[in-house]
């Protein structure tokens, strides 16, 4: 069956037809099916392959979709960035370097708590500007728990506030969040220009974060700790591979801030800077850093991609946009705000990765039609960060932090351990309704600024 | 061979899951055992403890690998590096004896029935440790254990028997 390529030609008024309605029943299916993942127990890797097949399939049935658009709906950007970033993480884990980092702060700290929650918080925002954020939480969160045991302090502040200030530093960049790389991708976006949108605005809602923990806080904050001794001396057990590895980190800040000028896409850096650090240390055994790459995260990115790329052939999405089309025209920054706050709210609630996939192809639509979407991007990137914040399910890197805190309180033995959801209420939804009403706010202020035209 | 045939001869030391890790150590010191299967009021096994499961007890959370997080074990997290009053082993110990087994117990520790062979039985062991607990295969009811020095026992025998000239067709395995 002959397959037009109908992405390409939009009719200016879409009427609905059938391809849109086997394609909308597939996506809201697989969708149903990631965010009821705690619900059936399936992996939503699963759910999301699954649906990619059926919309492969069906696609071709219909005749809006075949494998071969399916390859080319795949944004291997967005995959190839992560998989590099994975294991760049993975060959510095063992170094000690992030230990080493921990106990420094812990040490200058000085049993004053809140400087040590403000430090601990900078150090996993910074490593979470460039890397994943969940992974920058697993790697600090036991590191908390053992800093705070040793000062005999509860450990649900430290934690709450490296979840917090990291999903909400990782707004900042281009590769902060895989949101933003998706954004970015479909977008082009380069480094640049997302950095200098969304950076001033982070750093206010961050600053804004912090403050309101001191505050959350305050009692937790104010206890007098033990003052154990956090010995520095050698706890970077390979200094050579992890100041490499820093270098090379270094090396992949100055080439992303100039990877437009070079014509190159984000993940060019990523894998560059990946090669060069598997030669740093040559004897490095290179199955076991890449057997900790999350395939099934990719799997998942690569399932969305193929789903999306369908109903985005069956244009539906664009069917879904031309309703929102003329009250986007009429007011787009209130258009903008209720985005950022409708993808916040939902990205609490959800999971935010398939929220961004089905958005972009309803922005792209509205693009095509000749609206300047540009300010859209931005509420869409700051609404899906920062609505991480308001559930203990809204990211993946709050899911680890409770479910670490629900094994320490067992394990220990005292239940007021535990991050409990409803106290993810009272101290992370306060937190991530201030830095909407402060995004929304600087937004507001400077739209003309967010409503400029995106450098192409 | 099948795996009733290396069990521990003796009586083996049990223990109820509401038992507290004190009385638990003090078996261990007064038996001087190192692992004790946790059976219920029925003789149903419901859990095992051993030296192992003491000591990931009283290590704290970043430190006991306990989480099943590759990234976590490769962080190796070494205590080494934090002194201080915390007290991390007597603390800790202290904390933990008043609590149940049942608390800190491994729960559903893989088992073997009377009749399983032995190579089985030598695989489990090689892979969860040692020791293996024997189990009615219908009821769950606790048999006995295979444990280090009873398996240890068997394959003496057979390199006895090996070095008398027994042919190795009739090792039943």
């Amino acid at each position: 069956m002959e397959v037009k390529d109908v992405a390409t030609a939009i009719p200016e008024t879409l009427i609905f037809d059938t391809p849109m309605m086997v394609s909308a029943i597939i996506l809201i299916i697989t969708f149903v099916g990631i965010f009821t993942e705690g619900i059936h127990k399936i992996h939503r890797t699963k759910v999301a392959m699954l649906g990619a097949a059926a919309m492969v399939l069906v696609g071709q049935r219909f005749g809006f979709y075949d494998p071969e658009l399916a390859i080319e709906a795949i944004d291997w950007n967005v995959v190839f960035l992560l998989g590099a970033m994975m294991a760049i993480v993975a060959i510095m884990i063992p170094t000690g370097g992030f230990q080493a980092i921990a106990y420094s702060m812990a040490k200058f700290s000085k049993g004053r708590l809140f400087l040590l929650m403000a430090m601990l918080g900078t150090a996993v925002t910074v490593i979470s500007l460039l890397l994943d954020n969940v992974t920058t939480v697993i790697i600090f969160g036991p590191l908390i728990v053992l800093i705070c045991q040793a000062l005999r302090v509860s450990p649900i502040p430290y934690l709450l506030a490296a979840a917090l200030l990291s999903d909400t530093g990782g707004v900042a960049t281009l590769v902060g969040d895989p949101p933003n790389l998706m954004i970015g991708s479909a977008a082009s976006i380069d480094f640049n220009t997302f950095f200098i949108h969304m950076g001033g605005i982070v750093f206010v809602a961050w600053c804004a974060t912090l403050i309101s923990l001191k505050f959350l806080f305050k009692n937790k904050l104010s206890v007098k700790p033990e003052k154990p001794v956090f010995d520095t001396h050698d706890v970077i057990t390979d200094k050579k591979t992890w100041y490499g590895a820093l270098a090379v980190l270094g090396v992949m800040v100055i080439l992303f801030i100039l990877h437009n000028t070079l014509h190159w896409e984000a993940w060019v850096v990523a894998a560059l800077g990946l090669t060069a650090l598997l030669f740093i240390n040559r004897t490095m055994e290179i199955d076991e850093y890449l057997a900790d790459v999350e395939l099934s995260l990719l799997m998942f990115f690569v399932s969305l991609f193929v789903i999306v790329g369908g109903v985005e052939h069956s244009h539906f999405l664009q069917y879904i946009g031309q309703f929102i089309q003329p009250f986007v025209e009429s007011d787009i920054m209130m258009a903008c705000i209720i985005l950022m706050w409708a993808a916040a709210v939902l990205s609490a609630m959800i999971d935010n990765i398939p929220f961004t996939a089905a958005m972009i192809p309803i922005i792209l639509g509205m693009e095509a039609q000749g609206i300047n979407v540009s300010p859209l991007w931005w509420a869409l990137a700051l609404g899906v960060g920062m609505g991480g914040n308001g559930s203990h399910l809204g990211s993946t890197a709050n899911v680890f932090i409770v479910t670490l805190t629900e094994r320490l309180a067992k394990k220990e033995n005292k239940p007021s351990l535990a991050i409990t959801p409803g106290m993810w209420f009272k101290k992370g939804t306060p937190v991530m309704v201030i830095t909407l009403i402060t995004s929304s706010l600087i937004m507001w202020t400077f739209f003309p600024f967010f409503e400029g035209p995106l450098p192409k | 061979m099948p795996c009733q045939d290396a069990m521990i001869d003796s009586e083996v030391i049990t223990a109820l899951p509401e038992t507290t890790l004190e009385e638990v150590i003090e078996l261990f010191e007064k038996h001087t055992i190192r692992s004790i299967p946790i059976v219920n009021n029925d003789g149903i096994l419901v859990g095992l403890f051993n030296f192992h499961r003491l000591l990931t007890t009283i290590l704290p959370i970043s430190a006991d690998n306990q989480l099943n997080l590759r990234i976590m074990r490769r962080m190796n997290i070494s205590l080494d590096h934090v002194e201080g009053q915390s007290g991390w082993l007597a603390g800790r110990l202290k904390d933990n004896l008043q609590r149940p087994i049942k608390d800190i117990m491994v729960p559903n520790p893989k088992v073997v029935h009377p009749d399983t062979p032995l190579r089985e039985g030598v695989r489990l062991m090689a892979q969860f440790g040692s020791p293996l607990a024997v189990t009615d295969e219908e009821t769950g009811k606790f048999i006995g254990l295979v444990s280090t020095q009873s398996a240890l026992k068997v394959l003496l025998a057979m390199k006895t028997d090996l070095k008398r000239g027994k042919p190795i067709e009739e090792f039943e395995e």
